[in-house]
């Protein structure tokens, strides 16, 4: 019983001093983004000049203010923002020189070497290397796209609509593809317009809304390692088919397209209607009816065939 | 034996609808069994509009059946009673799948009042006032997509348009399959396709 008793006692100290130096740690790291908020968090920040002993005021550049409530929003809300920036900013003012230092990536924490139980993300980084996006001399890493102080990353539909998941994550591509002064960061074409290379799509700004980029510019879009591998323009989806015969609401989607189209072309209403050529793609890929017709069919001229030969056999 | 059976106005229709209806099948064929790339009887453009334009000319030409049949009283020949009917069905099945070869006669012989046997009355009756029209709205509903329901559980509505009207057409040309070969069983081989021509049906008796 005493065993029992010490046991359990030890068990319940042990508990307590667990959380009792998570909250704590908790707390402190709480403490220390408290300090970094104070300034990150907001528009104008003021600190004390130790030489004067002035109280000045500042501007905090656009880039640097974090929005702490949507920072709280994000999983990695209990991080000390010293876990991905140098340890060195803890003190102010700032070392000019540390900027120059580079940041943890994704991969330090999610990777082979990484914290055990965090999601490894070596297969994503993999496909990024083969993606038209890295070069091993820019500065695109997985934070171009994936903000880790906003973004909330939606692998699923479970919980957001198929609506806002394409309108997220096609504004990732927009941050760039669709801001030239974001895009000349990366690259050293001085014009993109978006709207003039994807003209040849047939109701341009509803694909927009409906489809989402990585769609046509990556392989395999429904897999979430996969769809880091972004082809070069060139490679990417042009064949309509492509989509609107694999799914038979989007094949009658652009059956429909193509009948009205061709109704509102030259040639008087009769002649466009009977003479569009419009065809339902993907009608004559059921292999099932097909096999089934034949059989059917082979089965009715065999039966002809014997009928006709015991005609001939009974004729007097 | 000459018996006057098919005026010119029904004559004339059969062969239109005849050929159109070859036109549709061998188009049909070709739309259902191949692909752009490989293309089977007829070049898929060509297939496709060829296809819509037989089927327009189907319907002027099925308004017709439907008027010449009306206006000629000949419509009461698609009339009939239930009374005994799968009897009668059953007695011109086993003619001919076994009194013909034993030399029987026909159990119905047409007559001016009757041109069709029981069984055919109910073939004609079937694919003339059940399968052409639901050919037909199926047909016409894939060139107005903007008809026919858009999703239907998950499933495109056209789609099911498409399949449903493909089937239909593969029914068609069984019956013509069929409906060819127990022409040729006339007192010739040919003498019913000759009917059909001046308007005589030949018998033995």
């Amino acid at each position: 019983m005493k065993k029992a008793i010490l046991v359990l006692t030890l068990f319940i100290n042990f508990f307590l001093l667990s959380t009792t130096v998570e909250a704590a740690q908790d707390a402190l790291e709480g403490e220390v983004n408290k300090k970094c908020f104070s300034c990150h968090g907001q528009a104008i920040y003021q600190f004390t000049n130790p030489k004067t002993g002035k109280i000045l005021r500042r501007t905090m550049s656009r880039k640097h203010i974090i929005n702490e409530p949507v920072y709280k929003g994000t999983v990695h809300k209990n991080f000390k923002c010293t876990y991905c920036h140098p340890a060195e900013y803890e003190t102010f003012p700032h070392d000019g020189l540390l900027r120059m230092k580079e940041l943890h990536g994704c991969i330090d924490c999610h990777g082979l070497y990484g914290r055990k139980p965090l999601p490894r993300y070596d297969d994503i980084e993999s496909e990024f290397q083969k993606s038209i996006h890295y070069s091993p001399q820019k500065d695109f890493s997985c934070w171009s796209c994936h903000n880790p102080h906003t973004d909330v990353i939606h692998v699923s539909t479970e919980n957001i609509s198929i609506k806002d998941l394409i309108a997220k994550d096609n504004s990732i591509c927009l941050k760039c593809h669709g801001n030239i002064d974001e895009f000349r960061l990366m690259s050293d074409r001085k014009e993109i317009n978006i709207m003039k290379t994807h003209d040849w799509l047939p109701n341009e700004s509803l694909h927009f809304k409906k489809v989402r980029c990585i769609e046509c510019h990556t392989e395999q879009v429904n897999n979430p390692v996969k769809s880091h591998f972004i082809q070069p323009s060139k490679k990417a989806v042009k064949l309509c088919s492509e989509c609107h015969s694999k799914n038979t609401v989007l094949s009658d989607s652009l059956y429909s397209f193509n009948v009205k189209k061709s109704r509102e072309g030259e040639g008087g209403f009769m002649n466009s209607l009977i003479l569009n050529e419009a065809y339902v793609i993907g009608a004559n890929r059921n292999e099932w009816l097909s096999r089934l017709s034949i059989i059917i069919f082979t089965i009715v001229v065999c039966v002809i065939f014997a009928h006709a030969l015991l005609r001939i056999f009974f004729r007097k | 034996m000459k018996l006057y059976l098919y005026p010119l106005w029904l004559r004339l229709w059969h062969w239109i609808n005849a050929i159109l209806c070859i036109v549709l099948i061998a188009t049909g064929i070709s739309l259902q069994y191949s692909n752009p790339d490989q293309p089977l009887l007829v070049p898929f453009d060509l297939a496709i509009m060829a296809h819509n334009i037989a089927s327009a000319m189907l319907c002027f030409n099925y308004l017709g059946f439907l008027v010449g049949n009306i206006i000629s009283g000949e419509i009461k020949q698609y009339h009939f009673r239930l009374k005994n009917l799968l009897e009668k069905i059953l007695q011109q099945v086993r003619y001919y799948i076994w009194g013909m070869f034993r030399g029987e006669k026909s159990p119905f012989p047409p007559s001016k009042k009757s041109k069709f046997n029981p069984l055919q009355r109910m073939t004609y009756v079937s694919v003339m006032f059940v399968v052409m029209p639901l050919t037909i709205v199926s047909g016409t509903a894939l060139l107005f997509p903007e008809l026919i329901i858009h999703n239907v559980f998950e499933t495109g509505g056209i789609y099911i348009a498409a399949l449903f009207h493909s089937a239909i057409g593969f029914f068609i040309s069984i019956f013509l399959t069929v409906h060819i070969y127990l022409c040729t069983f006339g007192p010739t081989i040919f003498s019913s396709f000759k009917g059909m021509l001046d308007g005589y049906h030949r018998s033995k008796e």
